[in-house]
This record gives structure tokens, C-alpha cells and sequence, in this order.
């Protein structure tokens, strides 16, 4: 029971921090802080995950935590590509 | 009590969220909360013990949507589409009724939720359908995973379906290319290390998770599209690093890896007719017809996602792409 309180707070004390992490993406200042706002909740989502595995005794939790985990980067990724794609100074000319 | 503490919260900022994505202005912001958003509904499925589902929405949302939607913004159709909306909205009759479109989504919407909810209200108590006939066919499907065998046996008729609409997505960028295959998709042409690196680390990384997800979809939370798109992200990331991905392949290869999985559903199904039914395999091989089709389901998937990113990915309208899209398909 105690520890189940514990694993609930846990997790809804993480979800608030992913909702003060949505403050940043709004106000910005700038896309690259968005960009990692957006990573941060990717790690944020993996702890989430791994606490309510352990809360909801759902061991196939894990696995969702690990794809998170894996595919996070990928987002910022593509943003840093886009950065210096088209329309950057430093673009190249058409394909 | 605290449980629905945390439902609660992850609700309510799940429903604050989506407005946000849809009333924002700016573009990129948009992106980043419709991101973010992928990642609640993971965890609101999580919350409603679907971890099949917050699977898919990981690998699907995590991964490819947020690449997706950051490649597609970046073309310049994009960008002129987002300034001339911008220009409709302040000009003509708009401009007198500020909002006018909004309020009139918003009408049709709630009138569709009031709608949803009547059959809410309406559902009688106790749980009805076919729960209980699969749950007790189980047996004869060969596999142990409830969605599983729902999926790939009792409504392979559906999955083989929704393989057909991944490929006429495919086929609709190839259309859009007038092109058999994506050779001619801009490919990076700047190498950063950091990215190779990156590469060279997750993709042995990301085969090895979509191999144990498509394994373990026999008796487990997992399954093929998972796997599939977990591949695909890997591929994506490829092209990101500079390597060829699914855009080096040529017109044969493409074609045989989007359609393998229609294919391997369409000869199944025939073999199947020899036995009275289409699509019917109720016996001792059912476990290995499933692992076949979910393997082309992996395949399929993978390239087909990535043949989307990769077409997000070009510039269309310029000269050079004209002048490609006359030249003749290369020989098989």
C-alpha cells in the first residue's frame, strides 16, 4: 500500500514536470529550445514508464520504456538536418 | 487515490494540449506539442493497461511522426502553404468574421461528441461482442497473445487490409514523384560525425529491439508493425547520417519490399481457400503461417515508413525533378 502511494506520487509528480516542460515549448525563446524540451520528455516519458511498470505491475511497460529510449534522439535529429537544409545559408543548391 | 490523481492530470492536459496543437499559430511550436502530445497518449493507454497499443504509439509517435512532420515543414510548399493560409485568414470576407471557420469545426465537432457520448450512455452493461469466443479459440489460433491471435488469425482479414493502405500511402509519393523508385530524393550531402556515430550505435540497437519485439509479439505485448516501425526509424536515421537508405534502392527492391507483405497475405489467403475458407489456418501450422506473414509485415512496414520520409524529404518543382521524372524506369 505504502508503496504503491509512493509509485503513483512518483509517476504524477514526474507527469507535472512534463507539463512545466510544455511551458518551454511555448515560450520558447528559440526552436532549439523547444527541440530539446521535447527530448527532455522523451527521458521524462521513460521514467514515467518504469515507475507505472513497477506501480501497475505491467512488465510490458518496459519495452514501451525502451522504444522511448531508442527512438528519442530522433526527433532532434531530423530538426538539426532541417536546420541545415534548404533555406539555411549554407543549403545546397536543389538536389 | 492517487492513481486517479495521476489519470486526472494526464486527461486534462492531454485535452489541453490537443487545443493547443490545433489553435496554434506558429508552425514549429505546433509540431513540438503534437509531439509531446504522442507521448501522453502513450501514456494514457498505458494507464487504460493497453501496453499493445502504447507500443505502437512509442515507436509510431516517438519516432517517425515528429520526423515526419519536421522534414514536411521544412519544404518550401509548406512554408508557402502556411503563408498563404495566413493571408486568407486576415483577407476577403475572413477578414469580417474573424475565427469563422473555427467556430464552425468546433460546432460539427461537439456535435460529434455529443453524438459519441448518446452511444456511450447507450452501451448496455455488460461487455458484449466477441471476447469471449476469441478468448476460448485461443488455442487453435497457435499463438498465446490474445492480439496477437486477433490480428493475425481471427481478423487477419483486417490486418492484410490495413497492409494494403500502408502501400497505397507508398504508392501515392511514388505517384507524386512520377518515379518507380526514390533515387532521385535529395540525399544528404553534408556528413556530420556526430550523426554517423549516432548511427553506427542505434541501428545495430534498433534491429536487436525490432527483432525481440516481433519475437516476442507470440506471447506478449509486441508484434509486427512495431517492429516494423522501429526499422523504420532506423532507416530513416540512416539517410538523416548521409548513407543511402531506402532511397538507394533500386525500382525491383522497393517494389518487393512495399508489396511483399499484400503478397504473403494474398497467397496465404488462397491456400487458405483450399480448406473452405479464405484466410483460414486454424490448425498445427498456424503458429509458423503467423510468424511468416508478421516477418513480411516487419519488412513491409519498414520500407514503406521510410519511403514516406524519404519523399517528404525532396524538393518538387524544380527543373531537375521534371527532367527525372520523363527518363524511363531503369531495366529490372
Amino acid at each position: 500500500m505504502v508503496m504503491s502511494v509512493f509509485l503513483y506520487g512518483l509517476a504524477l509528480f514526474l507527469i507535472l514536470n512534463l507539463i512545466a516542460g510544455l511551458v518551454r515549448v511555448l515560450r520558447g525563446p528559440t526552436d532549439a529550445d523547444r527541440m530539446l524540451a521535447a527530448q527532455l520528455f522523451g527521458t521524462t516519458g521513460v521514467g514515467i514508464l518504469l515507475v507505472l511498470a513497477e506501480a501497475q505491475g505491467l512488465a510490458a511497460l518496459r519495452d514501451v520504456a525502451l522504444v522511448f529510449a531508442l527512438l528519442a534522439a530522433l526527433a532532434t535529429v531530423a530538426f538539426v538536418r532541417a536546420r541545415r537544409g534548404p533555406g539555411s545559408s549554407e543549403g545546397e543548391a536543389g538536389g | 487515490m492517487l492513481e486517479h490523481g495521476v489519470d486526472i492530470v494526464l486527461a486534462g492536459s492531454i485535452a489541453v494540449v490537443a487545443w493547443r496543437v490545433l489553435l496554434e499559430p506558429q508552425l514549429f511550436r505546433s509540431m513540438v506539442l503534437f509531439i509531446a502530445m504522442g507521448l501522453m497518449l502513450s501514456l494514457a493507454w498505458v494507464r487504460l493497461a493497453a501496453p499493445d497499443i502504447a507500443l505502437a504509439e512509442a515507436a509510431i509517435g516517438a519516432g517517425l511522426t515528429g520526423i515526419l512532420l519536421i522534414r514536411a515543414a521544412q519544404t518550401e510548399a509548406a512554408q508557402e502553404a502556411a503563408a498563404a493560409a495566413r493571408e486568407a485568414a486576415t483577407s476577403g470576407w475572413r477578414r469580417w468574421f474573424p475565427g469563422a471557420g473555427r467556430i464552425v469545426s468546433a460546432a460539427a465537432a461537439l456535435a460529434f461528441a455529443a453524438v459519441l457520448l448518446v452511444a456511450v450512455i447507450d452501451l448496455p452493461g455488460e461487455p458484449i461482442g466477441l471476447t469471449e469466443a476469441a478468448a476460448t479459440e485461443m488455442e487453435a489460433s497457435g499463438v498465446e497473445h490474445p492480439v496477437t491471435s486477433v490480428l493475425l488469425n481471427f481478423r487477419a482479414y483486417d490486418t492484410w487490409l490495413e497492409v494494403g493502405v500502408l502501400l497505397l500511402a507508398a504508392m501515392g509519393v511514388l505517384a507524386i514523384h512520377r518515379t518507380y523508385n526514390l533515387r532521385s530524393t535529395r540525399s544528404e550531402e553534408h556528413t556530420m560525425l556526430v550523426l554517423t556515430w549516432l548511427a553506427r550505435i542505434i541501428l545495430p540497437l534498433a534491429v536487436l529491439i525490432a527483432g525481440y519485439l516481433y519475437w516476442s509479439g507470440t506471447h506478449q505485448p509486441g508484434g509486427a508493425f512495431q517492429a516494423g516501425a522501429i526499422l523504420a526509424a532506423a532507416l530513416v536515421l540512416m539517410q538523416l547520417a548521409g548513407f543511402r537508405g531506402v532511397s538507394g534502392l533500386s525500382t525491383l527492391w522497393l517494389g518487393a519490399g512495399l508489396m511483399l507483405s499484400f503478397a504473403a497475405f494474398l497467397a496465404v489467403g488462397f491456400i487458405g481457400t483450399f480448406e473452405g475458407e479464405f484466410l483460414r489456418y486454424r490448425h498445427a501450422t498456424g503458429e509458423l503461417i503467423i510468424l511468416a506473414l508478421e516477418l513480411t509485415i516487419v519488412v513491409s512496414t519498414a520500407v514503406t515508413l521510410a519511403a514516406l520520409f524519404a519523399g517528404a524529404g525532396s524538393q518538387s518543382g524544380d527543373d531537375s525533378d521534371a527532367v527525372r521524372a520523363r527518363t524511363p524506369p531503369e531495366s529490372l
